[in-house]
């Protein structure tokens, strides 16, 4: 009670921490770039996952698939309490207002996703993000007309402040009137999304610049399994960044194929007959870059044979994009599709309560690394922001660190996005198959020392030492996975120089 | 495709503003695509070769899923991330006029989200699940608050008076169809009333301008009806 947090960024993760520290009592600066709606927490789209069918699903079934799909790189305490508070998190939103699609009898529907044996993904048409974003937003006015969530929209965090190893606050900086603000707290949460500003390419908001993740790793706040980035299977060019085509249209029946001359040859199916075209994103993407490159064709997603009633009622959104942004109508015909860098799924390490390295620093939400591992299920995402920004929230809450009006910060002046080089050099060397000639490679390119520059060449040297693949990890000169000596997480800390080592989950 | 692109710029909100053109050569893409392409340049110059400042602007999605990016292109208020320009021409580019330029073409749009939380916007207790109004409710729900709507309206104006154009009855109906707590509810119309109905001039300007095509009048009629009207159906 009456503690004061610093919550950086308002996505869901930032929201659902802020909601959780207001509800406690306590009151939270709430300092993101843009105001909630303007967040990539909106452009998810195909849903959020929960055992709430209790007659064929169980939370040990979504707990089983989760590891499964992480690769053994999670800790199974985590996802076990994230699998069970998952079902009632679910029902929690829609009691907050989520526009779920429901049956009928007015129970919310589940879609099929990749990489999960039962239906367990609940979705409000293929807008789900912004309809759980729009929600929580509106619960969380409650706490703002109380005064006791004050938002600093159009404010970006620059730097933490440090005072005998604990976090004590941290300087924020208006976009708006360039003014700088120092502010103190009894802890500082961050859920600053993921790292798509070291890339070039990506489906993501291109506001997220990464910075928050370099900073705080230049200030010696571990990071663990940065080689660990999903390339979402189905994407496409729009306007110079990626466009995402949902896993929802899979789920719905969408297929995928390559011609074989006139031949439609649906080769997910072929080669993966339970899950078919829902195996795990890790698979699916290697599958689709693979089969493009060995027969120099283009890989086609085809929704043709849905009813127009599915696209009406669950993929209205997505239909819309496709021909607004690809012209082309998927009822109509195919759309061409190849993978794209969607979500990282490391970042800040953190312990199972969400406590980072960094005493006082919290993390939740893409920014850290906690639930997904290896590679990250399809709607476990929105999952993961939500729950992961109530722990993360709780445990600040529970430390009730004592209030320090005093700190150290930076003195060098501060970069505010990565230059375009770095971009470049990391979009070609982490691909979605990798090797040692070319991370080295890409290495060497990194000159300066700069917070991203640091940052780049610890994703770039974590992917160089895991000399296995696993997940969404491919070496193609070690193309097996090697639990003996990499079923351990890479952890990436600074200390005059970039280390990566490998410890136990 | 060959593009005069000439922005309305402003160095700070005291500076006055001005004009400066750009010279775009591509593919035809979307007004998004086209100044992420000219801010990409290494050595950014205007159209007569002189050395010019990036434009500043505001984007995120891409994909008119979070309202970013809102400004006014050839005279009409839209997304830069919806308008396509594929033929040879000029395009004209300015930030919306109803808000505080900030920079360049971005704007404060404070405004919009003060009033939401003035009309006292959340949901103390719920109805729970009515087939019947879903679509209208998730339409309400997907409101990306960019500001178009308000930017044609002819009554809305950041003055005095506060009137919430029509961001208001679009947010309301999702939490006015569903609050079950009388006294909030009651809260809810009474703000209602003085931020948007008594002020509401019906010239349903707004109607067709939203970039997300959202049902406006329908949100509006809606609204009014259960806000100002009281009519609610009964739920189960």
């Amino acid at each position: 009670m009456n503690n004061r947090f610093i919550i950086i960024g308002a996505g869901l993760a930032g929201l659902s921490a802020a909601l959780t520290c207001a509800k406690n009592g306590d009151s939270v600066i709430l300092v993101s770039d843009g105001y909630s709606e303007r967040s990539q927490s909106v452009m998810a789209e195909g849903g959020i996952n929960g055992a709430i069918d209790t007659q064929n699903d169980s939370p040990e079934a979504h707990f089983q698939d989760t590891l499964f799909s992480s690769c053994g790189l999670v800790k199974e305490e985590a996802i076990h309490a994230l699998t069970q508070a998952a079902p009632i998190i679910i029902k929690e939103l829609a009691r907050m207002g989520v526009n779920f699609n429901t049956e009928q009898n007015g129970k919310l529907s589940l879609r099929p996703f990749g990489g999960q044996k039962n239906r367990r993904t609940a979705f409000a048409g293929t807008s789900s993000g912004k309809q759980i974003l729009t929600a929580i937003n509106d619960e969380v006015r409650k706490y703002e007309i109380k005064g006791l969530i004050i938002r600093k929209p159009h404010h970006l965090f620059r730097d933490i402040l440090i005072d005998k190893g604990v976090c004590t606050g941290a300087i924020i900086f208006d976009k708006y009137s360039q003014k700088e603000e120092l502010l103190y707290a009894n802890g500082v949460i961050t859920a600053s999304g993921g790292l798509n500003g070291l890339f070039k390419d990506f489906t993501g908001s291109v506001a997220n610049t990464g910075y928050c993740t370099a900073l705080l790793f230049a200030r010696g706040v571990k990071l663990s399994n940065l080689e660990m980035i999903q390339y979402h299977p189905t994407t496409a060019e729009n306007n110079g960044k990626r466009m995402l085509v949902s896993e929802a249209a899979r789920g719905e029946g969408g297929r995928l194929f390559v011609y074989k001359g006139n031949e439609k040859y649906y080769f997910m199916e072929e080669k993966y007959p339970e899950l078919k075209n829902l195996m795990p994103r890790d698979v699916t993407a290697r599958e689709i870059y693979n089969i493009s490159k060995e027969m120099n064709c283009e890989v086609f997603l085809d929704m043709t044979e849905l009813d127009e009633a599915v696209f009406e009622k669950k993929l209205k959104s997505l239909r819309e994009d496709c021909i607004k942004y690809l012209s082309v109508d998927p009822k109509d015909s195919p759309i061409p599709v190849f993978p794209g860098i969607h979500y990282f799924m490391g970042g800040i390490a953190v312990d199972t309560a969400h406590r980072t390295s960094l005493k006082g620093l919290y993390a939740a939400g893409e920014c850290c690394s906690q639930y997904h591992g290896a590679n990250r299920l399809g709607g476990n995402s929105l999952l993961g922001a939500v729950y992961g920004g109530k722990v993360a929230a709780s445990t600040a809450c529970e430390d009730n660190l004592p209030l320090i009006q005093d700190g150290e910060r930076l003195k060098e002046d501060l970069p505010f996005e990565a230059a375009e080089d770095i971009k470049d050099v990391l979009q070609t060397a982490m691909g979605v198959i990798r090797n040692e000639e070319s991370l080295s490679a890409a290495l060497e390119k990194i000159k300066e020392n700069d917070i991203f520059s640091l940052l780049a060449k610890a994703v770039l040297q974590s992917a160089l030492e895991r000399r296995e693949s696993r997940g969404a990890h491919f070496r193609s000169d070690y193309p097996e996975r090697n639990d003996d000596k990499f079923k351990k997480v890479s952890v990436a800390s600074f200390d005059e120089t970039v280390n990566i080592r490998f410890e136990g989950v | 495709m060959k593009l005069k692109v000439t922005v309305k710029r402003q160095k700070d909100p005291q500076s006055p503003p001005y004009e400066q053109s750009f010279l775009y050569q591509g593919e035809g893409a979307t007004v998004a695509g086209i100044i992420r392409k000219i801010n990409q340049r290494e050595n950014l110059t205007d159209i007569n070769g002189e050395p010019a400042e990036k434009i500043g602007w505001e984007c995120g999605c891409m994909l008119r899923k979070c309202g970013a990016c809102a400004m006014i292109i050839n005279g009409r208020p839209s997304l830069a991330c919806s308008q396509y320009i594929e033929a040879d021409g000029e395009l004209f580019l300015a930030p919306l006029s109803k808000f505080p330029v900030v920079r360049d073409l971005i704007v404060d749009r404070e405004h919009i989200f003060k009033s939401l939380y003035k009309a006292a916007l959340w949901l103390d207790e719920n109805m729970g699940y009515d087939e019947e109004h879903h679509a209208a409710r998730f339409s309400s729900s997907n409101c990306i608050m960019c500001g178009c709507c308000l930017e044609v309206c002819p009554e809305f104006s950041l003055g005095e008076d506060n009137y919430s154009g029509a961001v208001l009855p679009v947010n309301s109906y999702r939490i006015a169809d569903r609050e079950e707590e009388p006294q909030h509810l009651k809260q809810i119309s009474k703000q209602y009333q003085k931020a948007f109905f008594s002020g509401c001039g019906q010239s349903l300007s707004c109607n067709k301008i939203c970039p997300c095509n959202l049902p406006v009048e329908e949100l509006i009629v809606k609204s009014n009806a259960i806000n100002v009207w009281k009519r609610r159906k009964n739920k189960k």
